[in-house]
């Protein structure tokens, strides 16, 4: 022991006098975001020694760790980042609280999404105003994405906000491989206009080509009638 | 006025206590029953697991020994939803199983709309060009038609 530097040994010391919550037990730890993290192998191999020598005692009354471990992972939300795209010039912050509600319920962090295209209009502007201006209006659209996210957070802390540039259903798919998210949240309610697309158009487009789970919630008005009426040919 | 309307889905939405899983009965569809009882779980919910049995168009002018083998497939399928809510009730205790015929997208939106489901959790498939062409995927079809929140489940690979 003694041969040990002198971190391991302060460390060791705590770990056996100390008593530590299951997850870290277990080696893991968490984050400000909730993130899982895996300890070094240096620590993961002390709390394995000292997991030992404190279940080996017969005065013991926790459960066995097998047992711990099943109710931890029964204790975890099945969905833990939701990935929410939005059109930042359109959305209201009401559109966007049935989701917010649900993935409060799960426990989960949620990453608002705008990807930005450049308006037809802006297509006709000439000279060296023209990329001016297409600046000036990106920088509109993310303004009012942050503030759509300051606003969010009021409420729910647990949210973020993304800036894209690119095609709309390409640029949700790669966010989501890439923040490895749980669940794609489409409003149905809204459209995303600016893109062109409609939110049942985007949600078939995600429902074939995504990876992870995706959910499409109604808006609490139209109670189906809106996708119905857009999309005669699959009105009942 | 909209604000209250907006308060109140916001509401109705957090609130889950019926959840509608429908199964198509193929590789997917036991980790899709996984999934949904999770879900379910978590909210305290229960589960009804729907299966949707649709005969082949020709079965209509078939002699007796076709209406035989509908019965026998329809006897086969009714079995294998009976093992899928077997495992779901090891997680939820509150689950239930039921078997429909006809078009798909209609009778699980209608089954949702009859019990007021909360969710529908239907299995994700990533068609073929030639699925897509003839317009055979389910998913958005109930997603369109569905009152309550769709959750299409792709199993992660």
């Amino acid at each position: 022991m003694k041969n040990k530097p002198l971190i391991q040994r302060v460390l060791f010391e705590r770990l056996a006098t100390e008593s530590y919550p299951m997850d870290q037990w277990l080696g893991l730890s968490s984050d400000r975001y909730g993130h899982q993290i895996t300890l070094g192998g240096g620590v993961s191999s002390k709390i394995t020694s000292v997991e030992g020598s404190h279940s080996a005692g017969p005065e013991s009354e926790e459960p066995p760790a097998h047992d711990l471990i099943i109710q931890n992972a029964a204790a975890r939300s099945p969905i833990r980042r939701f990935l929410i795209p939005i059109d930042a010039v359109h959305v209201k912050l009401l559109d966007l609280k049935p989701i917010l509600n649900l993935a409060q319920h799960f426990d989960a962090e949620v990453t608002l999404l705008h990807c930005y295209e450049i308006p037809l209009s802006f297509h006709y502007a000439v000279g060296w105003s023209a990329l001016m201006h297409v600046s000036l209006h990106r920088e509109m659209v993310r303004t009012r994405l942050l503030k759509l996210c300051a606003d969010v957070r009021k409420f729910f802390t647990r949210c973020r906000s993304e800036f894209a540039l690119g095609s709309l259903p390409v640029e949700i798919l790669y966010a989501s491989r890439r923040l490895q998210t749980d669940l794609i949240a489409v409003p149905l309610s809204v459209d995303f206009v600016s893109q062109g697309w409609t939110s049942t158009e985007l949600m078939s487009e995600l429902v074939r080509k995504a990876n992870c789970s995706v959910l499409g919630l109604p808006s609490a008005q139209s109670e189906g009638s809106i996708a119905l009426t857009r999309h005669p040919e699959y009105s009942i | 006025m909209k604000i209250l309307e907006g308060e109140r889905s916001g509401d109705r939405l957090v609130s889950i206590k019926k959840v509608v899983l429908a199964v198509d009965l193929t590789k997917q569809s036991e980790a899709t029953t996984h999934y949904a009882a999770q879900i379910a779980n978590w909210f305290n919910a229960s589960l009804c697991i729907a299966q949707v049995f649709s005969p082949a168009r020709w079965s209509e002018f078939g002699r007796e020994d076709a209406y035989n083998l509908i019965d026998r497939q329809r006897l086969e399928l009714r079995a294998r939803l009976d093992r899928l809510s077997e495992q779901a009730q090891r997680i939820v205790p509150e689950c239930a199983s039921v078997c429909l015929e006809g078009e798909p997208a209609e009778q699980i939106s209608a089954l949702a709309r009859d019990l007021d489901a909360d969710l529908i959790v239907i299995t994700g498939h990533h068609p073929s060009f030639l699925a897509r062409l003839f317009n055979l995927d389910k998913a958005p079809k109930i997603i369109r038609r569905a009152h309550c929140p769709v959750l299409v489940y792709h199993q992660e690979k």
